[in-house]
């Protein structure tokens, strides 16, 4: 069974990498474990994907004022950029650079379309991780962690 | 070259010495002569050599008697794992963890960071969180504070803190505006130690506060750098945290623990 969980899980991440949803950074986190525990990994993803959902949510009430507060965006698309980066999140960051790019140009369409893709893609990467962290657990608990 | 005469007579001792290759030919000459008077001397272990070259200068230009000597070429610019990698295989692994792990930086920061009291500060939780656990992975013992205000209390004179990693784009204050006012209360401090209206002790038997402040930024331009300099931060870092550079700045305020255990003793520069 361990063996199972250790090759699905290493599939999938294998997986994430291919299709850009994860950088080498991703690699860093989960090295930053200790003793085969998964604990540190699950503790930044669940901070990251509460804070990517908050601010997805603020920025789409931004951008759908009337009189657009490019400033706030672009405070919000940086925070969103910076723990991308920090957790390796490759395709929301990219998507994050994209929201800067039309919001330095004032450009509301273009930020609206860019903010849509950088939701599509961060709902797509936080299903994965979670089934990741589940099989993370698995492959601890098998290993006789817990 | 006023400093070889000095080794000669026991006066300076050095197990490594690194050469500017632009120093070199003046070295060159003195070397050989210098060898053996050293290999007359009592107990005078004969330094190694290290020749810093430039890419672009072609090391066959270098006299090559005076080659033999040289231990290894390391290219210019100096790069901290490069520089690691080849001290340690002309001194031998000295450390036996050191060898097994292979992994230069990440053994070198943790010689660096072992038991420092580190301040990270950032708003962001989930990087302050990763932050913290690179520091912590490399022995540090980590406190985080999630804005600027924060780490101008804490940093407050006395406190336990080695070092500092500051975020710059922070709400309210940022990590410019508050490197500023840090660097104030210091000065404010070290003023009051030297006419002794503050005796050291109660200052933490520190006489002069300044507590190493280094940038996290995600993108260093320029003008970034600058700013750094200009409210007296020590340096910058990339964000997240990148082995090699964390390791060069790091190293530049924190002696390594590493020198004693397997490079030992100091290590002269030659430069031109």
């Amino acid at each position: 069974m361990a063996a199972y969980a250790q090759e699905q899980l290493e599939a999938l991440v294998s997986g994430m990498y291919r299709e850009g949803f994860l950088d080498d950074q991703f690699q860093q986190i989960r090295a930053l474990d200790e003793g085969g525990s998964p604990d540190f990994l699950v503790e930044v993803i669940g901070l990251f994907c509460a804070d990517a959902e908050r601010i997805l949510n603020e920025l789409t009430g931004l951008l759908n004022q009337p009189a657009v507060d490019f400033k706030k965006v672009d405070a919000n698309v940086h925070q969103l950029k910076g723990s991308s980066a920090s957790i390796g999140a490759h395709s929301v960051k990219i998507s994050c650079m994209l929201v800067r790019e039309c919001c330095d140009r004032n450009d509301k369409e273009g930020c609206l379309q860019a903010l849509n893709l950088a939701k599509l893609r961060f709902y797509e990467l936080s299903k994965r991780l979670n089934i990741l962290i589940q099989l993370e657990q698995a492959v601890y608990a098998y290993q006789g962690g817990k | 070259m006023e400093v070889l005469p000095r080794m000669v007579n026991g006066m300076l001792r050095f197990n490594i010495v690194l050469v500017d290759q632009e120093a070199w030919p003046k070295f060159a000459d003195h070397w050989p002569t210098f060898v053996s008077e050293l290999a007359m001397g009592k107990n005078s272990e004969i330094p190694k050599i290290f020749l810093l070259a430039n890419p672009s200068i072609s090391t066959r230009n270098v006299s090559t008697k005076a080659m033999d000597h040289v231990s290894a070429v390391i290219m210019k610019p100096l790069r901290a794992s490069m520089l690691l990698v080849s001290l340690q295989r002309a001194m031998g692994c000295g450390d036996k963890d050191n060898c097994q792990n292979g992994g230069a930086p990440g053994l070198s920061l943790r010689g660096l960071l072992h038991g420092r009291q580190i301040l990270v500060v950032d708003d962001n939780i989930v990087n302050l969180r990763v932050a913290a656990g690179a520091l912590k992975k490399y022995g540090a013992e980590v406190t985080c504070a999630d804005s600027g205000k924060k780490a101008i209390m804490m940093l407050k004179p006395p406190h336990k803190f080695d070092a500092c990693f500051m975020d710059i784009q922070m709400p309210e204050i940022d990590g410019f505006e508050a490197t500023r006012r840090i660097r104030e209360m210091e000065a404010n401090i070290n003023d009051r130690i030297k006419h002794g209206e503050v005796c050291s002790e109660d200052s933490g038997n520190v006489l002069h506060w300044h507590v190493p402040i280094l940038a996290m930024t995600a993108d260093v331009i320029q003008a970034t750098q600058e700013e750094c300099l200009k409210c007296k931060m020590d340096g910058y870092v990339s964000k997240p945290f990148e082995g090699e550079q964390l390791y060069r700045e790091v190293a530049r305020f924190f002696k390594s623990n590493i020198k004693k255990d397997s490079v030992g003793q100091p290590i002269a520069i030659y430069g031109s």
